[in-house]
């Protein structure tokens, strides 16, 4: 803020950055269906359009721009993802940008909550592990987190849903919603089914940051101003949650970003679990039947939310560290 | 004149891999109501362990024996809410390194502010969290944050409101340890302690700090750790001597600096006499290193006065005049607390 | 100036407040357009759980929503009944000249559309030739139907050569309503609300995407009564084990897939649970083959398949992969549920030392003694081409350890589906791991001969066996109407399966269809699988209802 505006050079730097990633993507998106065994233009239209007669596969070929020498096939694709063309899914029988739409948000709707619960629930249990150390609620968390973290997802999932869905019968099993419901209902009936996938998500989210969080208030313990803080007469908690919390936020946020696609891949498996219709079924089940164009487009998206992510963590460590700016 | 902290035989260890460290030895301290005592002696005496003990601060560190009484309660007795309620409202430090006691993370207003809100409103996290808050309307505020600057000559230094908005890496030095001190005044404490209030300022700031002090120090209880013999000789009425973990000296102070009686005194306030207060003098020989101590006096490996009872039996606190000293040099056959 | 410090100290509760925005939005965010429908008490809803990928209510582009209306929302001409016999369905009648080149449909009267329009016999003429015309996998009608006529409740259909699986192909087909489908050029794409009007027992009240489900209700005016289930609701999963835990908890009440199998490895655990009956009854498909390249060597001798069909260890396939529900198949392919079935044809037998002897018997020998038999000089390492699902994962390594186990080496390639199938077309492989399915078995001229005839091709078939004989009997098969005529050839098919042998069955077995107890009355559907099917619709009952 005031005079600490972010020079315009390291922004347009940035920006450069961003627009050579996107464009590695979107031409390896490219190479992709072509590399693969088998032929690209089945790979592109899927089997059954293959299988039909010779003019039918002509007027396809033509329709998604799988005609003509190579470098005009690769421009014509470049001008088209940037139009926002991003092909046809014969899998989900739509076009690809409205399949990705209509999965993006699901998947977004529990990896958003997760990150940001997960910090939180990691920030609190990772600072008092860190106040309190080597004391038996230390090593309650750190022993509860580290198993958590070294269970894989997917097994977890459905360890969960078997136990909470099944055996206890308190949640749903899978799914987001019942399908019955408007209004309010519908909203209490999703957040009723985000419960266990979300609630695992962030859970595993918050083991990872749990140790980040705790090491980081450790070291900050140390420092004179967690001193000054006590000596002003703040209690154990303030001095704790404002002022060592605040300053092991900067770590936090950096780690998030190197995990998103952890984390994204992560939600994309437990979503299969939970049939939750969100990127991860979409992918998997595009991944199954070949459909090109899905994956191509999932492949983009996911290295956009990749550098959003990026982007939000560098804006917020700034904001969270005034000495960067 | 009404004593405001008595210390009484105040023992302070730390457990370190290498050993227990004695850092503060059988400590005995008295500071009168809106006095002023300066506190000398070497790196690595016990100087600040003293100051943060009388906190309760010295963690890792464990007070181990003796009573600190402030107002008449013995700190060391009371809990930890109501040892929260003494810090910054009944005693307030000004820390030693004004470079890393404030919060990098929040602005000088938001710290001030705190302080504020300490004062008001006790140090829970609810409370000072700036949420739950009320009741301190921000003009309130900057009113009271203004006087207090202005008392610090900050006032037309710097503008206040734009003073506020910075951030502590974008302060000076000298400002800096201003606003440390406006935050520890903003919490009406009965009794400031000054850690080294003017060492690590360049010569403009310190002779500022040093008339703040110096105004300071006609309305209140101070206690000031110093090097600078200008801050001592300026401000306090009465000095002690650390060596070792130990006062061994104290009285007026004119007449300890007129007349030091402790062989370690005169020779430290000869040293300082030719330092400006910037570059730190030795007394020459080791430091005493406060974990394996030598039998007896633990000055006497460098005392230039040393007795063979020096080294076999550790000298009692004398009263000599209007002084106390503690050095064999002194004994009357009779020893004296 | 004030502004500042204020700002900074209503910082947190912007952040809280942002926190708070954020996570709502997130719930809120996909919570554009979702559907809604009314309770009503006494109605009888039956819960069915499915784990196919339905993506639009399309059922021209979306293959599994297309099997669902078959049985719901859309009636076909004829169905296949439960003894393998043709039965009245919208046409109650037909006849097959005796030339099997004219087909008559007598087309029932008083049928409705869902939308109130009544289905006519020129709404029966429109759907064939609109399917000939526009619908990618009708091409083969182009081929066979020149045209169709309407004659008062009749519709006439002329071909232009005899084609004797007509009224099998035509259990499958659909008719749909003129007034809504005679402007659409590309069926594929049409996204009309109403493209799911049907003449069916069911109306597709909704589907509703996200959540996975669609809601059928019964259609009051059908021609043959309202089905005894007022509400039918399908249930997607993403996987079978959720899938099974619904069931055992009673979310769902049975579970259907199209000439799936259920998992044998959760029936313990179901009958466990005590809530569950099962159904059961013969697999018309085969769930696991063997398949041979006639254009490699040395699969393309006659006596080396035989020798292989003697040396695999069937009752272990049938009790270790496929837990006892398996029984050994015979020479003939197709299983016993089969109309025609050729029961003079021998079981499969496993005889290690006449497939010793009979490839002694070829001059491979293993004269190196390293366990491998040579043929001209050369070790025998067949490559065995398998499609990496967890059965035949299981399957072809017992394969793999009994034909090693006389001396041919086996070399496993287990690839993904799509690759499966392109190796499989460019012939890449000694021998194949396929699957029939129950329809597949009935397809072309039926007993399994469309994934044998040379001259056929597609997704799953081999087209590997193009002996005259062979072909032959397939054209006679497909030309003639004639019942008599069509078990003649059908013996006659099996009998050239055990003769040349393209494929063996590995395994024939009894398919298991759980549901929940208290639901009685179900007719057990051969081609779409289970108890879920239209004939179920009005025989079903629940208990207390
Ligand atoms: N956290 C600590 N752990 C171990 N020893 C300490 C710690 N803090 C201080 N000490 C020891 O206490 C002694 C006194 O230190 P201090 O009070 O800081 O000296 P000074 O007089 O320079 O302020 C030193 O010898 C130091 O080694
Ligand atoms: S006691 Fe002895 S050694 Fe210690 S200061 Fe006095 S004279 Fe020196
Ligand atoms: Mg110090």
């Amino acid at each position: 803020m005031e005079r600490h505006q972010h020079p315009a050079a390291a922004v347009a730097s940035k920006a450069v950055r961003y627009l050579i990633v996107l464009f590695v993507i979107i031409s390896l998106n490219f190479l992709l269906p072509r590399l693969m065994p088998g032929d690209p233009v089945m790979n592109v239209l899927g089997e059954e359009a293959y299988y039909g007669s010779p003019e039918v596969l002509e007027e396809l070929k033509a329709e998604w721009g799988l005609d003509g020498p190579l470098y005009v096939q690769y421009f014509r694709y470049l001008g088209n993802y940037l139009k926002g063309d991003w092909g046809h899914s014969f899998l989900c029988m739509r076009p690809v940008s409205e399949a990705i739409g209509l999965h993006l948000r699901w998947t977004l709707a529990l990896v958003l909550p997760a990150i940001i619960l997960g910090a939180l629930l990691a920030a609190i249990a990772g600072a008092l592990a860190a106040w309190y150390r080597k004391s038996k609620l230390d090593i309650g968390f750190s022993a509860t987190f580290l198993s958590f973290y070294s269970m894989p997802h997917y097994w977890l999932a459905m360890v969960l849903l078997f136990v909470f869905g099944f055996l206890l019968g308190w949640f749903p099993l899978g799914k987001v919603t019942s399908g019955d419901t408007t209004g309010l209902a519908y909203v209490v009936d999703v957040g009723w089914h985000m419960v266990l996938p979300l609630g695992l998500l962030t859970v595993s989210k918050a083991a990872y940051d749990f140790l980040v969080v705790r090491n980081s208030v450790i070291s900050i313990y140390g420092e004179d101003y967690v001193l000054m803080a006590q000596a002003k007469g703040l209690s154990q908690m303030a001095v704790l949650f404002k002022h060592a919390v605040r300053n092991a936020l900067a770590p936090l946020v950096t780690v998030t970003a190197i995990q998103f696609g952890a984390i994204l891949s992560g939600t994309l498996m437990i979503e299969i679990v939970f049939s939750w219709p969100g990127m991860g079924t979409m992918i998997y089940e595009a991944i199954g039947a070949r459909d090109y164009p899905v994956l191509q487009g999932a492949f983009f998206i996911i290295a956009v939310c990749m550098l959003v992510a990026n982007f939000i963590a560098d804006m917020v460590y700034v904001w969270l560290d005034p000495r960067t700016r | 004149m009404k004593e405001l902290l008595k210390v009484t035989g105040l023992n302070v260890v730390f457990d370190t891999p290498a050993g227990r460290v004695h850092a503060n030895r059988g400590i005995n301290l008295m500071v009168n109501e809106n006095e002023t005592l300066g506190l000398m002696g070497e790196s690595g005496c016990g100087k600040t362990v003293l100051f943060l003990s009388l906190l309760r601060l010295q963690q890792p560190g464990r007070i181990v024996s003796g009573s600190i009484v402030f107002d008449g309660r013995d700190l060391t007795k009371l809990t930890t809410s109501e040892m929260q309620q003494v810090r910054g409202r009944q005693i307030a430090l000004v820390p030693q390194d004004h470079s890393t006691a404030l919060n990098p993370a929040f602005t000088v207003g938001q710290q001030l502010n705190e302080a504020l809100l300490v004062r008001d409103n006790g140090g829970g996290l609810w409370k000072t969290s700036l949420i739950g808050c009320s009741g301190r309307g921000s003009q309130a505020f900057q009113e009271e944050v203004k006087a207090v600057l202005g008392e610090l000559a900050l006032g037309d230094l710097v503008d206040t409101g734009r003073l506020l908005g910075r951030y502590p890496h974008q302060l000076s030095g000298g400002i800096r340890q201003r606003v440390l001190i406006a935050m520890a005044l903003l919490g009406h404490p009965r009794m400031l302690i000054a850690d080294e209030p003017t060492t690590a300022l360049d010569r403009a700031s310190r002779v500022q700090t040093l008339e703040v002090l110096n105004r300071l120090c006609e309305r209140m209880t101070m206690l000031i750790i110093s090097h600078d013999l200008d801050a001592i000789r300026t401000t306090c009425e009465r000095v002690a001597v650390m060596y070792g973990g130990r006062i061994i000296e104290t009285g007026p102070m004119l007449s300890v600096f007129r007349n030091p009686r402790h062989p370690y005194t005169r020779l430290f306030l000869s040293c300082q006499k030719f330092s400006r207060g910037d570059v730190l003098p030795e007394v020459t020989g080791d430091v005493l290193n406060l974990i394996d101590f030598p039998l007896g006096c633990s000055f006497h490996p460098r005392c230039p006065r040393a007795m063979p009872v020096c080294s076999e039996l550790e000298p009692a606190e004398v009263h000599v005049d209007d002084t106390m000293v503690a050095c064999h040099l002194y004994a009357t056959g009779e020893t004296t607390c | 100036m004030s502004k500042r410090v204020s700002v900074g100290r209503r910082l947190p509760t912007l952040i809280i407040g942002l926190i708070l925005a954020i996570l709502l939005a997130a719930s809120v965010l996909p919570l554009a357009g979702c559907g809604g429908s009314e309770e009503s008490g006494e109605d009888v809803v039956l819960k069915v759980g499915s784990t196919k990928s339905y993506k639009t209510t399309n059922k021209f582009s979306d293959y599994w929503y297309g099997i669902l209306s078959g049985m719901t929302t859309h009636d076909s001409l004829i169905k296949l009944g439960t003894d393998m016999k043709p039965v009245p369905w919208l046409a109650t009648a037909w006849e097959v000249s005796a030339d099997s080149q004219q087909f008559t449909f007598t087309i029932a009267e008083d049928v409705k559309w869902h939308d109130g329009t009544p289905l006519t016999p020129e709404d029966v003429r429109f759907s064939i030739e609109y399917h000939r015309d526009k619908v990618a996998n009708s091409a083969w009608m182009k081929d066979v139907i020149d045209n169709v006529q309407v004659d008062g409740q009749d519709v006439i259909l002329n071909l232009k050569k005899p084609y004797g699986n007509l009224l099998t192909e035509f259990m499958t087909y659909q008719p749909i309503p003129k007034h809504i489908w005679e402007n659409v050029d590309d069926p594929n794409t049409y996204d009309g609300e109403d493209r799911i009007v049907g003449s069916g027992p069911y109306k597709l009240e909704s589907w509703d995407e996200t959540a996975g489900k669609f809601t059928f209700v019964a259609n009051e005016d059908y021609f043959q009564g309202k089905p005894n289930v007022d509400k039918l609701v399908v249930e997607v999963f993403k996987n079978m084990d959720a899938l099974v835990m619904a069931l055992s908890t009673g979310d769902i009440d049975t579970w259907w897939d199209y000439s799936g199998e259920f998992p044998y490895t959760h029936v313990p655990a179901l009958i466990k649970s005590g809530d569950i009956e099962f159904a059961s009854a013969t697999f018309l498909g085969v769930p696991a083959a063997l398949g041979f390249n006639f254009d490699r060597s040395p699969t393309d001798q006659l006596a080396f398949r035989q020798a292989v069909a003697k040396a695999i260890n069937y009752t272990e396939i049938a009790s270790l992969v496929f837990y006892s529900y398996g029984t050994v198949p015979t020479y003939g392919f197709v299983p016993s549920t089969h109309p025609n079935f050729n029961d003079s044809i021998p079981s499969l037998e496993y005889d290690t030392a006449a497939a010793a002897s009979l490839l002694d018997s070829l001059g491979m020998t293993d004269s190196d003694s390293n366990g491998t038999r040579e043929s001209g000089g050369q070790e025998i390492v067949l490559d065995l081409l398998v499609q990496n699902t967890a059965t035949n994962i299981r399957c072809s390594e017992l394969v793999k350890q009994y034909l090693e186990a006389v001396g041919i080496g086996i070399h496993i390639v287990s690839v993904d589906s799509s690759t499966w199938v392109a190796k499989k077309d460019a012939m890449e492989y000694d021998m194949v791991f396929f699957r029939a399915t129950p329809w597949g078995t009935l397809m072309h001229a039926g007993e399994g001969s469309g994934y044998f005839d040379s001259r056929r091709t597609g997704q799953g078939v081999l087209h590997n066996l193009s002996i005259q004989e062979y072909l032959d009997a397939c054209d006679a098969r497909l030309n003639t109407g004639n019942a008599d005529e069509q078990r003649v050839l059908d013996l006659q098919l099996q009998d050239l399966h055990e003769e040349y042998l393209p494929g063996l069955a590995l395994v024939w077995i009894e398919s298991v269809y759980p549901y929940r107890e208290g639901w009685n009355g179900w007719v057990i559907d051969h081609i779409y699988g289970g108890v879920v099917n239209s004939f179920s619709w009005s025989t079903v009952t629940k208990a207390g209802n």
